[in-house]
């Protein structure tokens, strides 16, 4: 069996699966691409997450300062688009290893209606908050030059992303949530290269913390279009998530270094 | 042309460095003069800053209302700039 000698790790909760499983570990139908142990898969998806989150909430308290003194809206959902984003990537996680708890344990790819559920309202929250994180962090750019309209309003962006959740839902269409989120990446490039155009300090080139937030959510669709990633090859996998924690901690870098 | 949310950081900080800048303690009109703003915004601001705690009145036996900044005054001028550096850097 592919995955009999991974296995032979001896952690508690393979023991444990042993006992109640003897030696049926896995279903037969587990994709040859899945080459990790669950236990090492959930390790990594553990560190990943950890940190990610830690750099996102480090981003949003070592701001607070500057914000409670001057109430800045752009500082504002700036601090905002790194809350939701740990919160999706928390909620990531949390489906992750589900995903990883469905693995280890049953004999079956197939989940009850309960356990579907629970994947549903999880996925429903990580694209609700994926949406925001996208939204605030684009608004945070363009603030400026809206703020007399409609869209002034923090409840007209809970509205949108709420709005093309419920279509998503609606559709359960795994295509439209990935074109939304394409899409609204798209918008974060136009709305980052109108507030480069206009900006009186424009640098030669296209500024660099632009490109960062481009990556920073190019890496983000790519995390979640594979959901869980569970059947992304580790070769694919570990630079994936190098790279999102590289660019997460240039920017809390860039970040302490300019509050501190 | 700078942005009207950047000249409220900058006006605010205008107002907390002149009320700095004569011992922390001064009267309303000089502060007035100090800052360059028509009477309506000057009141505006000011009752914006005594309300969230960067200004306090003080008022002496005759009655005569002063301006001191509060700690939370001093912490603005501290940061400023890097609240400045902050907006720039991250294009807010």
């Amino acid at each position: 069996m592919l995955f009999k000698e991974d296995f032979e790790y001896g952690s508690q909760i393979h023991l444990l699966y042993k006992y109640h499983r003897k030696l049926n570990f896995m279903p037969s139908n587990i994709p040859v691409q899945l080459r990790m142990p669950p236990i090492e898969f959930f390790a990594v998806e553990l560190a990943y997450s950890g940190i990610v989150v830690f750099l996102c909430l480090l981003i949003y308290f070592k701001t607070r300062e500057i914000y409670e003194l001057s109430k800045y809206k752009g500082i504002y959902h700036f601090r905002n688009a790194f809350l939701f984003l740990s919160l999706a990537y928390f909620v990531r996680f949390i489906l992750a290893s589900f995903a990883f708890s469905t693995q280890l344990f049953d004999d079956k790819i197939e989940i009850s209606s309960g356990e579907l559920f629970v994947v549903r309202s999880l996925i429903l929250f990580l694209t609700y908050f994926s949406f925001m994180a996208i939204f605030s962090l684009a608004y945070s750019l363009v603030w400026k030059r809206i703020e007399s309209g409609i869209l002034q309003h923090d409840a007209v962006l809970h509205i949108i992303a709420l709005s093309l959740l419920t279509l998503i839902f609606l559709t359960r269409s795994h295509h439209l949530f990935i074109l939304s989120h394409v899409a609204l990446l798209t918008i974060l490039v136009l709305t980052a290269t109108i507030n480069y155009r206009s900006s009186e300090k424009r640098k030669p080139f296209i500024s660099q913390i632009y490109i960062i937030y481009f990556l920073l959510f190019a890496f983000w669709i790519v995390n979640i279009a594979f959901i869980p990633l569970r059947y992304l090859q580790p070769e694919l996998k570990i630079p994936l998530y190098a790279a999102s924690v590289l660019i997460m901690s240039l920017i809390a870098y860039k970040v302490v270094r300019t509050v501190s | 042309m700078r942005s009207r949310k950047r000249d409220r950081l900058e006006i605010i900080y205008d107002i907390l460095r002149i009320i700095r800048e004569h011992n922390n303690s001064i009267l309303p009109t000089p502060l007035l003069r100090y800052s360059n703003l028509s009477s309506q915004s000057f009141n505006e601001y000011l009752n914006e800053l005594v309300e969230k705690g960067f200004i306090r009145e003080v008022y002496d036996k005759k009655g005569r209302k002063y301006l001191s900044l509060t700690d939370k005054g001093f912490r603005y001028l501290e940061k400023y700039k890097k609240i400045i550096e902050f907006i720039d850097e991250f294009g807010l």
